[in-house]
């Protein structure tokens, strides 16, 4: 399914080294709430979802979370490229050096590996959807977090421009879930799930 | 030779706009003004992807043309080593 | 065929609603690309951190 173009969607130019912000920013890449979390959550739920909107939804947005996990190994890659010793020595990046040096891996801030435990594919239409609505502001809020300890404005504009795609995706995962609801019986919503029970379901 | 610079911005700001708009349109497939815009920005876009891939390299296997002897789909610069210095936001 | 839920449950009580934006005029394409969105009314900025607070 995947062509790619040689470019980041947003660029990232970081001149100025930083080991310690790398330790902040890879969370958001390997974190709980980081980009190839919700990368692997929404490719993941795409194929049980019975109406095709909903799932085109799911791929176009796993696929920018893709580009968007890009930009992220992108800055941690610029804050630690050429590191010295004693850059590598610094407190909350050296445990990482040790294992990694300066490679790029998928883990927290705080060291916790990434796991699928991180992400639901539950099967259920509004499970899946309030799933991906929680999983956006979880991401705003860590952008967030971020954003209060990090003064270097080359660093500070991508993570800008990233934060402000979640507040997108929570909307469009909401107007896909009123989609789903759409196709569904107002009295109780509930009383299948689309994606299982296909029986149930009516000619779309 | 078109300006690299003016070329990049050109294609930063329509692609990411279309980006933003195929989002829009997932959920709103029968908005035909964000459907038009749509249109008029893919146009923009595949001429800038065009006109960098003559003057300068390929960004897409697509734009790869007849022309250029030899393999040039290596020539690009990897994007995370801040290859795109050219665009500053 | 439907089970015992009230007949008049326009509320909708039990689901969460989100409203559906509306097409608007975008930001021209670089605010877009710097802002993170080409749409007026999903921009919304954070204000904390950062040298100049309040940005």
């Amino acid at each position: 399914m995947w062509n790619y173009e040689k470019r980041l969607q947003f660029p990232v130019n970081i001149k100025k080294k930083c080991p310690k912000t790398a330790q902040y920013i890879i969370s958001q890449y390997g974190g709980p709430d980081g980009e190839l979390s919700a990368s692997m959550r929404y490719l993941s739920q795409r194929y049980s979802m019975p109406y095709n909107d909903v799932g085109g939804l799911l791929t176009d947005i796993g696929t920018e979370e893709l580009a968007h996990l890009e930009m992220i190994c992108a800055i941690v890659h610029q804050l630690t490229d050429n590191l010295t010793v004693e850059e590598a020595k610094t407190a909350g990046f050296d445990a990482y050096y040790i294992d990694h040096a300066t490679g790029i891996w998928p883990q927290a801030s705080g060291g916790i590996p990434f796991t699928a435990n991180e992400f639901q594919s539950k099967g259920d239409a509004f499970a899946d959807l309030v799933e991906d609505l929680a999983a956006e502001q979880k991401a705003r809020a860590t952008y967030e977090n971020i954003l209060r300890v990090i003064e270097d404005e080359e660093v500070r504009k991508p993570i800008i421009f990233l934060r402000e795609r979640e507040v997108v995706h929570f909307q469009r995962f909401g107007e896909a879930m009123e989609r789903v609801k759409f196709r569904l019986d107002s009295k109780n919503y509930y009383f299948f799930n689309p994606e299982f029970d296909k029986q149930m379901m009516q000619k779309q | 030779m078109a300006d690299k610079t003016q070329l990049l911005n050109e294609i930063y700001d329509t692609s990411f706009a279309i980006n933003d708009l195929t989002l829009y349109l997932d959920t709103h497939p029968d908005d035909t003004q964000a459907l038009a815009e749509f249109h008029q920005l893919k146009s923009r876009r595949k001429t800038a992807l065009s006109t960098f891939e003559q003057e300068y390299y390929p960004l897409t296997i697509d734009c790869l043309s007849d022309n250029k002897n030899g393999w040039t789909w290596g020539d690009t610069p990897a994007p995370w080593k801040g290859g795109m210095t050219n665009v500053e936001l | 065929m439907m089970n015992n839920s009230s007949p008049c449950d326009s509320q909708e009580l039990g689901m969460p609603k989100m409203p559906i934006q509306h097409w608007t005029n975008i930001y021209d394409l670089r605010t877009g690309l710097k802002s993170g969105t080409i749409f007026p009314d999903l921009n919304k900025p954070f204000h904390m951190g950062g040298v100049t607070v309040g940005r």
